[in-house]
């Protein structure tokens, strides 16, 4: 148990750390947002500027006549509640925000690495298993392609030729507006085709990765004694390729994959801005690009404790796949 | 020399590395920029007097990439640069230290490796409204040195154990010149190899960074080319205009893959294991 | 001598490494006779654990059988099909690999894998097939609930041996190779193993061939033994020729590296010198450089198998005079 404790106790840390470091950059912004905020309600709404202030402190979170550290616990208060904080451009606090928008990224990341690790991890055992093959040099150069890519510019020139040259796929949206979200079969079957490119986007890329990780993996088990033995046992080719070369080649992977889980956050801020796909990554870029610190620091939060948290996952699922790993004695 | 010269990745892709660098250099010189703007001629396809098109203020866009490889290198070395020495320093101390410095700096470290660093890079640019290539590269650089740290960490470690440490130590050589005379020379292929990989990602932070318009501080910078064709001006949608937005992208993507194969390369050269025909 | 049930002849087998072809096996011919305990031993790298790889083609990579037959039953299986070699492996011909420890997958629990084992070959229900492995992991002295329960990490090495073996009798194979069961084990367990092998072939009538450099322990179950060097067969005959009235000077000199616990340690000689390369070998016979009754012959001719007495064959042009030692 020890090494989870470690472990756990790590994370809480990072994510203690984060949101006070947060915190801190962004109540030393250059400038006052509070002041912008409030200036623009002044002329939206017609209020006197001390109350459009007092509106915008409360709005934000905090009283900018308290000391920071008392801001500060109120701060950590509010998060602890679970309370996100509130957006100025959109007028809604963060967390209706991240309930409409969760769900689009979530699909799309989910869908996206799924695909690209079982095609990716069966190519790559196809690879090694079957040596000297023309497939080979065409996955490896493949993967060495798109990892060199960066992802936003694979996702830029899919919208480029497929959404607006070629017209095959909308170039913005989760679906179409008129549409009645429901469990109907329209519906899904648009969701899926709004969602065609931006999860093409990141699978083109990632099958390269996974193809290579998992052939790594496949060559090495393939060199261990128990894969000869189990020829020698008369097993079929079948029967070895799925329960002795695929099981496991595939532990160390499992990891990398809960890993990387956490990372897409990360990258859908660009790939969902370029799809205008309204997800948390497009919500995040908006922020920034309209500098609402209050819906940035909310979104960042979740976004951090979310990768920090699969990142943990990642390594007791580990231990748990693998029978040899104890979770005291650790690796 | 030879087995660099035998090696057709890292060939590859060190002339595509050279060619990019001649351009960031010589090229600025050779084409210059367009200061005035013809926005009759705004996004027109490419002709023999723009070779890429022109922009959406009718500017010529091949002046304008190779003037924004200038800055795209720039900023990439100097962070890689910010980088390393960052991931030297801390990496040598908390091996040397040992002890609670050493678990505190790891721990610092590792906490820095699980946070995803685009975001934050980006909410810092955002924030500190970067005006020029320095603090840019000192905001990279922040993120990259992480990973190289430990390395180093491990290294001066498994260094620290081996006899002419102990025998400079004998000798009271003083830990400033064990440093730079045993530690440094046995680290420095690492880092030299791992150069060309943090430049590479730096550029790909740096243009993802500017693409959403949060370092305006050049304009022809390729991240800031694809910011204005697409999300400023829509440029995009608009079918003459396609040297327009291409161009960036497939500089940006040029230079990576030339990159990846020079970095490749030099990892198969210097760790013959990872040769692929044994 | 009973009728062989494996007859190797002129067999050749090769490996493409860096520096060349290295032959490991160089015209090898060999009769293991039915129901027989056979060793087969020699110097590490002299290419015995090469020749029982080439009887069930479980070659390497980079290893090629460049010729000879393998008959099995009157039947050359080096030139079966797939599909047919496979089904001889294990069901007819078993083999327990050298650090058997690693021959079980880690993923899977004892049981699975042999139910693994007998699926791949007949159909039967599944408590069938556990109920007969219970019985063979008691007869090589297992426990098999516990046993069959666990993972293979779960079990010291010494246990995943036997598993190993008892995994090899579930088909009913006619014959058991084994390649080196006893190195990696320390005195007791490997004293027990081979109590436990000598069992099975006395009780089971199983063709035995067992492949080792450990001398001493060939000694105590073989009735027949072959001496192997630098890829060619030095010396064939039953057990207690070859240990009391061996002919060819490197058996004697292997015998006679032998420690024993009484009598004095002066007369052990080691043999002097160094295996040879396998990539340019010797020319003539191939043990001559390091051979006290080499001369200008040896260097030039291979020497031929000769019948020294009966059932027992030497190849050194010199087996006269080494008799008389």
């Amino acid at each position: 148990m020890l090494i989870i404790a470690k472990r756990a106790l790590l994370a809480i840390l990072t994510i203690v750390v984060v949101s006070i470091v947060t915190f801190l950059v962004i109540q030393n912004v250059p400038g006052d947002p509070l002041y912008e905020w409030a200036m623009d309600m002044v002329q939206t709404s017609g209020l006197d500027f001390e109350t459009a202030y007092k509106i915008a402190a409360q709005m934000y979170g905090y009283n900018p006549n308290e000391p920071l550290l008392e801001r500060l616990v109120t701060y950590l208060k509010r998060l602890l509640r679970g309370n996100l904080g509130y957006s100025m451009i959109y007028r809604a606090s963060v967390n209706e925000i991240v309930a409409k928008a969760l769900p689009w990224t979530a699909f799309v990341v989910s869908t996206a690495l799924l695909l690209s690790f079982a095609i990716g991890a069966a190519l790559g055992t196809a690879i090694a298993w079957k040596r000297r093959s023309l497939l080979d040099p065409l996955v490896t150069g493949y993967a060495s392609l798109t990892a060199a890519t960066p992802d936003y510019v694979t996702a830029m020139l899919l919208l480029l030729f497929f959404a607006i040259r070629l017209k095959w796929f909308p170039s913005r949206g989760a679906y179409d507006i008129g549409l009645t979200p429901g469990l109907n079969l329209e519906f899904i079957a648009n969701v899926l085709y709004h969602a065609a490119l931006p999860i093409l986007a990141y699978t083109i890329e990632g099958i390269g990765g996974w193809a290579l990780a998992m052939k790594g993996s496949a060559v090495s088990v393939l060199g261990e004694d128990y894969i000869m033995a189990a020829r020698a046992r008369g097993l079929k080719d079948r029967r070895i390729v799925t329960a002795y070369l695929a099981r496991n080649s595939i532990l160390p992977l499992i990891t990398a994959l809960a890993i990387s889980f956490g990372g897409m956050f990360g990258g859908s801020i660009l790939i969902e801005t370029i799809f205008n796909y309204p997800g948390m990554g497009w919500f995040f870029s908006q922020a920034l690009m309209r500098k609402d610190y209050g819906m940035l620091q909310g979104l960042f939060l979740l976004t951090i404790t979310a990768t920090i948290l699969a990142n943990f996952l990642a390594d007791i699922l580990y231990a748990k796949l693998d029978p040899r790993v104890r979770l005291e004695g650790g690796r | 020399m030879r087995t660099f010269l035998g090696n057709k990745r890292a060939l590859a892709g060190a002339a595509i590395l050279l060619l990019y660098l001649l351009m960031a250099t010589v090229g600025p010189y050779v084409v210059p920029l367009e200061a005035e703007q013809h926005p009759e001629r705004a996004l027109r396809p490419p002709s023999l007097e723009h070779p890429l098109g022109t922009d959406y203020l009718g500017r010529d866009v091949l002046a304008q990439i190779v003037h924004g490889s200038r800055d795209v290198l720039f900023v990439a070395f100097l962070a890689a640069l910010f980088a390393i020495l960052i991931a030297i320093s801390i990496g040598i101390f908390a091996g040397l230290k040992g002890g609670i410095t050493d678990q505190v700096l790891m721990t610092f470290v590792n906490m820095m490796l699980t946070i995803p660093h685009l975001p934050v890079m980006m909410i810092l640019a955002a924030v500190f409204r970067v005006k020029d290539p320095f603090s840019f590269a000192l905001i990279l650089a922040f993120w990259m040195w992480a990973g190289l740290a430990r390395a180093i960490r491990s290294q001066v470690l498994s260094l620290r154990e081996r006899e002419f440490i102990e025998a400079a130590r004998l000798l009271k050589l003083g830990t400033v010149h064990i440093v730079f005379k045993e530690i440094l020379p046995n680290v420095m292929p690492y880092v030299a190899i791992n150069f060309v990989s943090m430049m590479r990602g730096a550029i790909v932070s740096s243009v993802a960074i500017m693409f959403l318009g949060l370092a305006p501080f050049s304009a022809n910078n390729w991240g800031m080319m694809l910011n204005m064709a697409t999300i400023q001006t829509g440029a995009i949608y608009i079918p003459q205009a396609l040297s327009y937005v291409l161009s960036p992208l497939l500089a940006i993507m040029l230079l990576q893959l030339g990159g990846y194969f020079f970095a490749h390369g030099l990892e198969e050269i210097f760790n013959p294991r990872l040769r692929a025909h044994e | 001598m009973n009728e062989p049930i494996l007859s190797i002849r002129d067999l050749v087998v090769e490996f493409e490494v860096r520096e060349g072809n290295l032959r490991s096996v160089d015209h090898v011919s060999l009769d293991v006779p039915k129901r027989g305990f056979m060793g087969l031993i020699g110097e590490s790298g002299c290419g015995k654990t090469t020749i029982v790889q080439a009887i069930l083609n479980l070659m390497p990579e980079n290893g090629y059988i460049r010729g000879g037959r393998i008959l099995f039953d009157g039947v050359d299986i080096l030139s079966l099909p797939p599909e047919q070699l496979r089904r001889i492996r294990w069901e007819r011909i078993a083999m327990v690999f050298q650090a058997a420890q690693n021959s079980l997958n880690p993923v899977l629990k004892v049981s699975e894998q042999m139910i693994d084992t007998v699926l791949a070959h007949r159909k039967s229900p599944k408590d069938e097939i556990l109920k007969r492995a219970a019985r063979l992991l008691e007869l090589v002295r297992l426990d098999p609930p516990r046993v069959l329960d666990s993972y293979p990490h779960e079990l010291s090495g010494g246990m995943k041996q036997r598993v190993i073996i008892a995994m090899s009798l579930l088909l009913e194979p006619e014959m058991l190779i084994l390649d080196e069961p006893t190195t990696a084990l320390d005195m007791i367990s490997q004293a027990y193993l081979m109590e436990r092998l000598k069992e099975i072939h006395r009780e089971l009538g199983i063709t035995m061939l067992m492949v080792t450099h450990d001398v001493a322990n060939v000694a105590k179950a073989a009735d027949r033994v072959a001496v192997m060097y630098a890829a060619k067969i030095l010396e064939i005959g039953g057990v207690e020729e070859i240990f009391y009235r061996p002919y060819h000077p490197y058996t004697r000199g292997l015998i006679n590296a032998i420690p024993s616990i009484v009598g004095d340690l002066s007369s052990k000689r080691p043999i002097p010198g160094l295996p040879p390369s396998l990539i340019t070998p010797p020319t003539g016979c191939r043990f001559h450089p390091r051979c006290e009754f080499a001369d200008d012959l040896c260097s030039r001719k291979e020497p031929e198998m000769e019948e020294v007495s009966p059932g027992h064959f030497a190849a050194c042009h010199h087996w006269k005079r080494a008799k008389g030692e």
